[in-house]
């Protein structure tokens, strides 16, 4: 294959507060699979959905088949050929597949819909993939692969020349995985461009022709497959020359079992997670996108429903078995949305932080609130989490991430339980804000607490556990000390043994 | 290689239960008043209760499109008892063809929806606000053209409501043709298919290309043109049109449209054979009542009754009701930042 | 006005996130209903002699005692971002059963704790079928709206019930100094409720729950407890409006629980300043709301302007009121 397909070339894009891409460029030939592959954050969906038309990059240049092309709106991307099958499939459960797939192209005829034609292209569709659905199966009544089947060929009926996968295989089952597999063969047969985003190695070692690496927003490295091995890959993903790097930490002072996990599990989304979590102990969670992590510490909180599983929490010097439901009146949650779950926006600082410890802030005049005994309350630990605001009124949406993260973490403060669950702590916060956060953590476990932080970054929870657990599809898959490298703990997330 | 699964649509409990479960209802329903009033259950009875449920198919058939995007329309009494007076004042005051009453009635519905589908589209105003606004508006204007006061049509067009083909009542006809094309309109048109679509989720049928606010808009203007059809066939009927027209027709509606299947959550339900089965059975339950001799103010509680299990049920169904549950990526839920978006330092 | 720009911005043209921020409340929009009244007062007594008089002041409360009550109970359901729509008809079943006991020849005291009664069990049912069985909860109240309706009037067979007792209908209307029974019902209420909304825990939960209640949960809010409250509070509000549009109708019947009370109630909360999407408003809110929809119409029938076009003006002012309420949110 002489010519590429497509060429990326430059392309350049940032967010306030941080560059996603800063020059990426690469190739693509006709009838190869090229996999993007890297961290989170190292802005593969940012560089694919450049080319899907959903963000406009400030610099670069797409070229395709040779011609250079202007893509401002999926709908740009769909005529020049390029179709997108996202993690999150758009599904319409109580219709059709074929009413799903062609709701807005329907053929007509006289204004009505040519119900004939519609299900004999559809039908068609299915059997280039290799199905023979029936198009009046209703897609609640599929199973997510199935479904995905349907994404798919939904995304082929404009013949496109440019085919994005992004994590295809994260609900699937092994032979629906196989099946994937088939279909991208076909379409390569047939001399599509295939891009496979993934970052789960072993599927990349596959399926892909090619691989490129991306790190922070630039190409670090790539080629053909063969050339490749899953170190390369892992080195290139984490960076070699930041694989000593050492974060300075007290050793700590560990004490007894505070809380217990034992057979954690939710159909379909975690399975059998059994851990513990001791005093003054920071255990990392750790894993890649979409293996489960936020949905343990859901689970824990009673916020998910689980299907079993036994969780055990210290109370009055006693072990004892706790309804999820129950559990937070022992933990402080910071969860990884703090605009959506951890804050209530229009509401003061004021507010937001006494907002758990109510009861203890009335004093003598229950039901009312001390308003004194509150602004003490509030201000002591303002001052005590270098909070930054003009006065305790001030709304939390006008509050910086670091801050706002802060009035989180203030707020339990104050009830002073036993466990945190952190998810995501420094998510969209500044070098100093982390830097904070990564303190406070710290602080806390010196106090006595009990941690488990959830983070995808991996120099964050390097700077922070105690010991880490890495999770990969629903599972708990290896326990590493303290001392584990970066390489280790990359390895273990992306499934490499 | 090939997979040559050939994945049938299974026998499907939930779904069975769904389309007919109250059509078990009815035939209990049936059986009860029949064994209660000896006459009850005679082709008489039927042919009745069928020409008295004409105008609710009719309007239930508009506003089942609104219903189904998984929003509420409870103006539609009161577009009723407006177009009704409207064409009624056309006639008898103002002495002007049939006909022409006719065509004015129509648009004052459109356009009533129209009024409806700005305030909640443009405007953006929560559906229920909008239409309890308008429910209200509305009326106060009826009841101000017609000063409260009750409207005959002349003799002529008084004995045109009550004609049979047959033994068959023309309305009965009428209300079976709008429903033959309203069904149409929602099994075979886009439109209908988008409506669906954007029950099943507003953000999922945008992602997919659909112009949901054109199509929201349009639900709700098909909705009062239904609705002033309707009141055609009720003023028709009845030979005149009386300060109470109407009132009460959003319930008896929405009850009709759960009862047949349709379901306030959006996405689900039939015209036909939903509304037919849902419009019969609410009829039924009237008639039989009258027979057995019951108070007539027994009726609305009795349906208010209805309302309450049938919605009952209907919230019921949506929690059975499998969502798709992917192990997707732990970004927020919304406000929706497309993956790379989201702010991480480099 | 600037405090600082939020932080999830709107990218690019392509990926217009619309961020609807609950209401930010400048100083012109908290106090725009008082202002409001104010202003209403103002023309009013320019106009009419007698009206700036504490007569007056007083029969206006009067007049809006039994709205101004069941505002405050809609304006709690309305704070926790639900709503509800069976007050009328809560509080007709809950006056008739009342009513019918008095005149059975039962203590009116009894009468009067069973107009209480009733309103708040049917309350709590609403509570109930939203928090523990997550029902829409203008579904379940439009039902509820329903039922009672329709109960009243068959109960009543379309025939108010008169002729209470003496005893009953006097004590109602007797004044405390200037004041009738009424609208010290009112005051009092009021001031218990906004006492609570504002300074008490509860309160605080409250809000908490209609601003966000997966936030709410996760902070350790029984949210839960709080919905089925809210809305068997505003069953006991209607109660109350029960038991003094009685005394002022001297009789109970079906035409209380019209569904046109509805509009009157969610107006007066939505113009008092109370915000349909929760999170947001007190009972002087629903006080003040109440009043000037009092007054309007009053205004409405001096001016011979026919009861039905105040009705169009109603709907009118109500979806506006709505429409300006949630495009602050949005900017």
């Amino acid at each position: 294959m002489a010519e590429p397909f497509l060429k990326m070339v430059d392309i350049k894009k940032s967010f306030p507060g941080v560059q996603a891409l800063k020059g990426v460029s690469f190739e693509a030939y006709p009838g190869q699979v090229l996999g993007l592959v890297g961290a989170n954050g190292a802005g593969k969906s940012t560089l694919m959905n450049v080319l899907g038309g959903v963000v406009h990059p400030d610099e670069g240049q797409i070229v395709i088949d040779g011609q250079l092309v202007m893509i401002n709106s999926p709908l740009d991307a769909a005529r020049n050929g390029v179709a997108f099958v996202h993690q999150d499939l758009a599904m319409l459960p109580t219709m059709s597949i074929a009413d799903t797939m062609f709701i807005t192209s329907f053929p007509t005829k006289t204004g009505l819909i040519d119900y004939k034609e519609t299900k004999e292209r559809c039908v068609r569709a299915l059997r280039r993939l290799g199905f023979n659905f029936d198009p009046d199966t209703k897609i609640r009544n599929l199973s997510p692969g199935d479904q995905q089947m349907v994404e798919i060929a939904r995304a082929l009926l404009s013949n496109p020349r440019i085919i994005i996968f992004d994590e295809p295989t994260s609900s699937l089952t092994s032979r629906e995985k196989e099946r994937l597999f088939d279909v991208i063969d076909n379409l390569k047969k047939e001399g599509t461009v295939v891009i496979y985003i993934s970052h789960l190695l072993d599927e990349v070692f596959k399926i892909c022709d090619y691989a490129i690496v991306l790190r922070n927003g630039e190409t670090v490295g790539g080629g053909p497959v063969k050339g490749l091995t899953y170190d390369d890959i892992v080195r290139l993903m984490i960076g070699s020359k930041q694989i000593n790097q050492y974060y300075s930490r007290q050793s700590r002072q560990i004490g007894d079992t505070v809380m217990q996990v034992e057979g954690l599990r939710r159909k379909g989304i975690i399975e059998e997670i059994s851990f513990s979590l001791r005093k003054g102990e920071v255990v990392g969670l750790w894993g890649l996108l979409g293996s489960g992590r936020t949905e343990v510490a859901r689970a824990i909180m009673g916020l998910d429903p689980t299907d079993g599983g036994v969780i055990r929490i210290r109370i009055n010097g006693k072990m004892q078995p706790v309804r999820p439901s129950d559990a937070k009146n022992w933990i402080g949650m910071l969860t990884e949305n703090r605009r959506e779950e951890g804050l209530l926006l229009p509401m003061s600082v004021k507010y937001n932080m006494s907002l758990a410890n109510l009861y203890a802030l009335s004093g003598k005049r229950f039901p009312f609130i001390d308003r004194k005994l509150e602004n003490q309350q509030v201000k002591k630990y303002i001052n005590r989490l270098e909070i930054k605001i003009s006065g305790i009124e001030q709304k939390v949406s006008t509050l910086s991430g670091g801050n706002q993260q802060k009035v989180i973490v203030g707020r339990w403060l104050q009830k002073n339980p036993l466990i945190y669950l952190m998810d995501e702590p420094t998510r969209g916060l500044d070098v100093g804000a982390k830097a904070d956060i990564r303190n406070i953590i710290n602080e806390l476990a010196e106090s006595g607490a009990a941690l488990l932080v959830i983070s995808s970054e991996i120099e964050e929870i390097m700077s922070v556990s105690d010991r880490y657990l890495v999770m990969n599809r629903g599972h708990i898959v290896a326990e590493l000390p303290a001392e584990a490298t970066k390489e280790e703990l990359m390895a273990a997330a992306a499934g490499v043994r | 290689m090939l997979s040559k699964e050939k994945t049938q649509s299974p026998f499907n409990l939930r779904d069975f239960l769904f389309t007919y479960g109250f059509l078990i209802v009815l035939v209990a329903v049936v059986i009860y008043f029949s064994a209660a009033a000896p006459n009850f259950f005679s082709l008489n009875t039927l042919i009745l209760v069928l020409h008295t449920a004409a105008p609710m198919f009719v309007l239930a058939s508009g506003l089942a499109f609104v219903i189904m995007t998984a929003k509420l329309d409870i103006s539609v009494g009161s577009i009723v008892y407006l177009a009704s007076a409207v064409g009624a004042i056309m006639i008898s005051r103002m002495h002007l063809p049939f006909p022409l009453a006719i065509l004015v009635i129509l648009m004052v519905g459109a356009l009533a929806g129209a009024i409806n589908g700005f305030t909640v589209v443009v405007l953006k105003v929560n559906p229920l606000i909008a239409t309890l606004g308008t429910m209200m508006a509305l009326r106060g204007l009826a009841l101000q053209l017609t000063n409260s006061m009750v409207i005959s049509l002349p003799q002529n067009l008084r004995t045109l409501g009550n004609v049979r083909i047959g033994g068959i009542y023309v309305d009965i006809i009428i209300a079976l043709v709008v429903l033959l094309i309203m069904n149409l309109v929602h099994t075979r048109t886009p439109f209908g298919r988008q409506v669906m679509a954007i029950g099943n989720g507003s953000e999922v049928a945008e992602r997919l290309g659909v112009k949901v606010n054109w199509v929201n808009f349009w639900a709700f203007v098909l909705s009062g043109l239904m609705a002033s059809a309707s009141s055609i066939l009720l003023l028709l009927q009845l030979g005149a049109v009386s300060p109470d027209a109407g009132s009460g027709y959003e319930f008896s509606a929405i009850a009709t449209l759960v009862i047949g299947g349709v379901s306030l959550f959006g996405g689900e339900g039939t015209i036909i054979p939903g509304i037919i089965m849902g419009g019969f059975t609410l009829q039924v339950i009237q008639a039989g009542l009258n027979y057995i001799g019951a108070s007539v103010y027994a009726y609305p509680f009795v349906r208010g009754g209805i309302i309450f299990v049938a919605m009952f049920a209907d919230a019921l169904k949506v929690k059975v009701k499998p969502r798709v549950k992917m192990i997707t990526d732990e970004e927020p839920s919304l406000p929706k930042v497309p993956p790379g978006n989201e702010i991480t330092p480099a | 006005m600037t405090l600082g720009k939020p932080e999830v911005q709107t990218l690019t043209k392509n990926q217009e996130i619309p961020v609807v921020l609950p209401a930010r409340r400048s100083w012109l929009s908290r106090f725009a209903p008082l202002i409001l009244l104010v202003a209403v007062i103002a023309v009013l007594s320019l106009f009419i002699p007698y009206f700036f008089t504490l007569t007056n002041f007083v029969s206006v409360l009067l007049q809006t005692s039994a709205l101004a009550v069941m505002a405050i109970g809609e304006t709690a359901v309305l704070v926790t971002g639900g709503i509800d729509l069976s007050i009328p008809g809560m509080m007709a079943l809950g006056a008739i059963f009342g009513a019918m006991y008095m005149k059975a020849g039962g203590n009116p005291l009894i009468a009067i704790f069973i107009m209480l009664l009733v309103p708040s069990l049917l309350g709590a049912i609403n509570g109930l079928s939203v928090s523990r069985f997550n029902m829409i909860p203008f579904v379940v109240t439009l039902a509820m709206q329903a039922i009672t309706g329709g109960a009243a009037i068959w109960i009543t067979n379309q025939l108010s019930i008169s002729g209470l007792p003496q005893i009953f209908t006097k004590t109602m209307l007797a004044k405390i100094w200037i004041l009738p029974v009424p609208v010290v019902i009112l005051f009092v209420v009021g001031a218990i409720v906004q006492l609570f909304l504002t300074r008490s825990i509860f309160g605080r939960w409250l809000y908490a729950t209609g601003t966000n209640i997966r936030t709410s949960r996760i902070s350790g809010i029984p949210t839960e407890r709080v919905l089925f409250f809210a809305y068997t509070f505003s069953g006991l509000m209607a109660g109350f409006a029960g038991v003094i549009l009685t005394a002022r109708l001297a009789s109970a019947g079906a035409p209380m629980g019209k569904d046109s009370v509805v509009l009157d109630i969610i107006s007066s909360a939505a113009l008092g300043g109370v915000s349909i999407m929760g999170g947001v408003g007190t009972a002087l809110n629903a006080v003040i709301g109440a009043i000037i929809i009092t007054l309007i119409s009053n205004v409405m029938n001096m001016a011979n302007v026919s009861y039905y076009l105040t009705l169009v003006v109603e709907g009118a002012v109500l979806v506006v009121v709505v429409a300006l309420d949630a495009w602050r949110r949005r900017r």
